[in-house]
């Protein structure tokens, strides 16, 4: 059975493929993100209490009750007396490393879990990276790090995507990484940094599972794609769809890959006011816009970075808005399905089987 | 010995109670209650052990002013009082 995971500003929700709202946890608490661990039916809950701050929550397969584990901790008195703030993203590790999770975090620590979260290890060589003091923030005061992906094939490749912080790869398990994103463009800083790898906004970074040389970015400037693993990247000219946040690559077509688009950049709602979904499938030489099943009269819904997710086949997605709408298709994103109008502000979306 | 009191939010994460830890400052009494409910401590203090921006402590009727100088003589008929503060809400 699939549930379909949303994370809300007030709880997680656990839908059905038919848009039954099955399971409530947390209600009333603001749930980032979740984390259905395929490997062993974990269910991993990333919360951002207002007053006790960051916490992270796991329920074992099969079980009801909800265990608190230690969050990833900045070290104690050193120079930036940095303290976590969210967890943004979790991610499981590969299939053949059970109990690797890797946590990016706001501000921007990457961190390491062997043991299924119940300890973490700041990855100190990106931490202490003379070139982090650049990195600035992406929609909250300090920069984060929102997108982890693992190589399928290679458990030791990982791609972060950073706001703003740009696009980095470690070929060691996290161990280290190396700036990687040549092409992205920054126009909004001046003209001799807008190629600067370092700067740059990809609010989310997306890897087709099956080809996972090919990189999908939608980033604040507009949208990438890369063919050699997120080393070098190419603009997508979709416009006047270029800014958003999410981006979901098919999982096993290279040349496929989704996105919500919004107006740019102050104004943030949709283009028009009118909810499309932009679809790519040549690669994104060209693009086509999907509204079947979306509002027809004007939608101020926004899609967070976290909120577009697709199956393991790439038939079925979702999305979630900020201003509570959640929207399911089962035939690849052709024709949508409102599940509801009436959630809380969505954070995260995810499918588990 | 001085008494802490937590706002009934806490009981939406922890089972913590009323009680009346050792402690002749509020700093010795903050890390008795962390020795009681040692998941308590992640809820009031961020990483560099700051007490968080959105907890509320106050001693009787006064707010702290500092969240990192705790070395506030406290009186065996104290009442201390841990709330969130609703900036945070």
């Amino acid at each position: 059975m699939t549930t379909i995971w949303v994370s809300t500003r007030k709880g997680l929700l656990g839908f059905d493929d038919e848009g039954t709202l099955k399971e409530t946890h947390f209600l009333g608490d603001p749930v980032v993100n979740c984390l259905p661990d395929p490997r062993d039916g974990r269910l991993y809950a990333s919360l951002n209490l207002g007053h006790f701050g960051p916490k992270l929550r796991v329920r074992e397969a099969g079980q009801a009750e909800w265990k608190e584990l230690t969050t990833p901790q900045f070290p104690e008195n050193e120079q930036d007396k940095a303290s976590l703030v969210q967890i943004w993203t979790l991610v499981a590790g590969h299939p053949d490393r059970p109990g690797h999770l890797y946590a990016g975090c706001i501000p921007a620590g990457f961190f390491e879990s062997t043991d299924g979260g119940n300890t973490w290890n700041l990855c100190t060589s990106l931490w202490e990276d003379a070139r982090r003091k650049e990195w600035f923030g992406g929609g909250y005061d300090q920069a984060g790090i929102h997108s982890i992906l693992v190589h399928p094939s290679n458990p030791n490749h990982l791609t972060i995507g950073i706001s703003c912080g740009g696009v980095w790869i470690s070929q060691d398990g996290g161990k280290t990484f190396e700036a990687a994103g040549k092409g992205l463009l920054a126009t909004f800083m001046p003209p001799e940094r807008q190629e600067d790898p370092n700067i740059q906004d990809p609010h989310c970074v997306s890897i087709c599972h099956d080809y996972p040389e090919v990189v999908w970015v939608q980033h604040h400037c507009g949208v990438f794609r890369s063919t050699d693993g997120g080393r070098n990247f190419k603009t997508c000219a979709f416009e006047p769809y270029q800014f958003g946040f999410a981006v979901q690559a098919h999982p096993k077509d290279p040349n496929q890959a989704w996105f919500i688009p919004a107006t740019k950049d102050e104004c943030r709602v949709p283009v028009n006011r009118h909810l499309v979904v932009l679809h790519t499938g040549d690669g994104g030489k060209t693009y086509q816009l999907t509204d079947r099943g979306l509002p027809n009269s004007p939608s101020f819904d926004l899609v967070y970075r976290h909120g577009l997710a697709a199956d393991s086949n790439g038939k079925r997605l979702v999305f979630g808005s900020t201003t509570g709408g959640l929207w399911f298709s089962s035939d690849g994103g052709h024709q949508w399905q409102n599940f509801s109008s009436h959630l809380p502000p969505i954070y995260a979306v995810t499918f588990a089987n | 010995m001085p008494s802490v009191h937590f706002a009934p939010i806490f009981q939406r994460h922890l089972p913590v109670q009323s009680l009346e830890p050792q402690g002749r400052d509020l700093s010795e009494c903050l890390y008795a209650l962390f020795q009681t409910y040692p998941s308590l401590k992640h809820y009031l203090l961020d990483d560099q052990n700051r007490i968080r921006q959105h907890v509320a402590v106050f001693i009787n009727n006064q707010a702290l002013k500092s969240r990192t100088n705790w070395n506030i003589p406290l009186n065996d008929n104290d009442q201390i009082y841990i709330m969130q503060a609703l900036s945070g809400g």
